[in-house]
């Protein structure tokens, strides 16, 4: 009862090779999706790239940006502002200290008069092991005046002085002063900020003080002599 | 009759005096309005930054003195796509709100006592004075300040002004324009976040500084420092 034998006919195509082996046992292999995975890979860096665009800014030149709109203002009214800026600076003597470059500049009505090379404040910590007491050696940045000037100042040693040099702080006031290290003038700032001279003038030019201005003692001397009480001192 | 001729006179007298005022141009009323502004950070008797837009330039001033400028090598005004809103500064003067980061400080060692006697002073020397003993300030590292300051920063004003300085000015070659859209991207990222946490987000300006520039701008700044643009 079985099938009756039929001879291949030759007009009828070969039917395809079975892919996975032959023989009796045939081999199922797993294929990993790779093109699924860049497919899914591929759409989440666009989701991505395309989040960033849509927040991003669109940027334009800052010259063609539009001002807001001031409201009516009178004739003249620009000039008369410029002229009340102008009023702002200083009339007589100001000093300028910028504290990157080392420079002291001396003002008078606006215009430098005076460029002098000077040290400023480390910018450094000083910690004592001891206490745990902090200093930051910084020429404080903003607007000051001049609040005192003195002739041949005494430096009353500050607690970091000592610490510094490793060596006990003393008990006894006297111990403290010290009549040479000041140089022959000084500018009292407030908060124990001096301009004043300098025994190591070699190393002006360098940010190596404890936040004082140093300068040399020609530039000291001119300097002391044009600033008056109340000149006021911008450090930048 | 004579009522309606009064108002009618009044009303020919009032177009008059409108047409014979003196036209202001927005360009005039944008100056006074920035001269305004500076007068108001000049008058505070502190530093404060002024920003020219077409120079441009960014200037570190203080009583209306200049006392430093920094060139800017491009000058760009940015608004966020989410952001809406008018494509315009907000405001002439601007207070700096953003906490500066402190840089990072160099320790100042702490000297050894000296152990020998100090040897005989030099003929000529001052009391107490040693040539030869190193100023105990210095150290290589104190010079490093200026180094270790960033040259990327970002800082927020108040009217809600975002500036982003970046120390990359004279940076046009292939690798520093794909750093620049990187930039670009993480900003809109961050937009988009600011965005889905329901903040708003400011626009922004991004100045292109040298990086020594930007990091000498960096140690310039100081908290609630005015920014003031000027206007043509």
């Amino acid at each position: 009862m079985s099938a009756p034998f039929l001879p291949a006919d030759p007009s009828r195509p070969a039917p395809p090779a079975y892919p996975y082996g032959s023989g009796s046992f045939a081999r199922v292999r797993y294929r990993f999706p790779w093109k699924a995975l860049l497919f899914v890979l591929g759409g989440l860096a666009l989701a991505v790239l395309a989040a960033g665009l849509a927040g991003g800014f669109s940027y334009r030149e800052i010259a063609a940006v539009p001002l807001p709109q001031a409201p009516a203002v009178r004739h003249g009214e620009s000039a008369r502002l410029a002229l009340q800026i102008a009023a702002q600076e200083p009339r007589g003597t100001a000093i300028a200290v910028d504290t990157i470059a080392n420079r002291l500049y001396l003002l008078h009505d606006g215009s430098v008069v005076r460029e002098a090379v000077c040290s400023t404040g480390t910018g450094g910590i000083l910690e004592d092991p001891a206490t745990g007491r902090r200093w930051v050696f910084e020429t404080p940045r903003g607007v000051h005046r001049v609040q005192q000037k003195i002739k041949s100042p005494v430096w009353n040693k500050p607690d970091w002085a000592f610490v510094e040099d490793g060596v006990p702080i003393p008990k006894n006031a006297a111990e403290r002063m010290d009549t040479y290290s000041l140089g022959d003038y000084a500018l009292y700032l407030g908060g124990g900020y001096l301009i004043h001279g300098t025994l190591y003038q070699r190393l002006l030019g360098r940010s190596v003080t404890h936040g004082c201005v140093r300068l040399g003692d020609a530039d000291l001397e001119a300097v002391y002599k044009a600033a008056t009480i109340g000149t006021r001192v911008y450090i930048y | 009759m004579s009522g309606r001729r009064r108002t009618a006179g009044t009303a020919i007298l009032a177009l008059l005096l409108v047409a014979a005022a003196p036209v202001r141009p927005p360009g005039e009323r944008a100056r006074a309005g920035s001269l305004a502004a500076e007068l108001g950070a000049a008058r505070s008797h502190q530093l404060y930054l002024l920003l020219d837009p077409r120079t441009p330039a960014l200037d570190l001033k203080v009583d209306g003195i200049l006392l430093r400028r920094f060139p800017v090598e491009s000058a760009l005004f940015g608004r966020s796509r989410l952001a809406g809103g008018e494509d315009a500064f907000p405001a002439y003067a601007y207070t700096l709100v953003s906490q500066l980061d402190e840089p990072e400080r160099p320790k100042i060692p702490i000297q050894a006592p000296a152990t020998e006697p100090a040897a005989p002073p030099e003929p000529g020397a001052k009391p107490g004075f040693d040539p030869h003993h190193a100023n105990p300030a210095v150290s290589p590292a104190s010079e490093d300040l200026l180094a270790r300051a960033p040259t990327h920063f970002r800082l927020r004003f108040d009217p809600a002004l975002d500036v982003s300085i970046l120390g990359e000015a004279g940076v046009a070659n292939l690798p520093g324009r794909l750093w620049r859209t990187r930039h670009r991207l993480i900003e809109g990222w961050e937009a988009l976040f600011l965005r889905l946490r329901g903040q708003t987000v400011p626009p922004r300006v991004v100045l292109y500084l040298t990086p020594q520039d930007a990091r000498r701008l960096f140690l310039a700044l100081l908290p609630k420092i005015r920014l003031v643009l000027v206007a043509p």
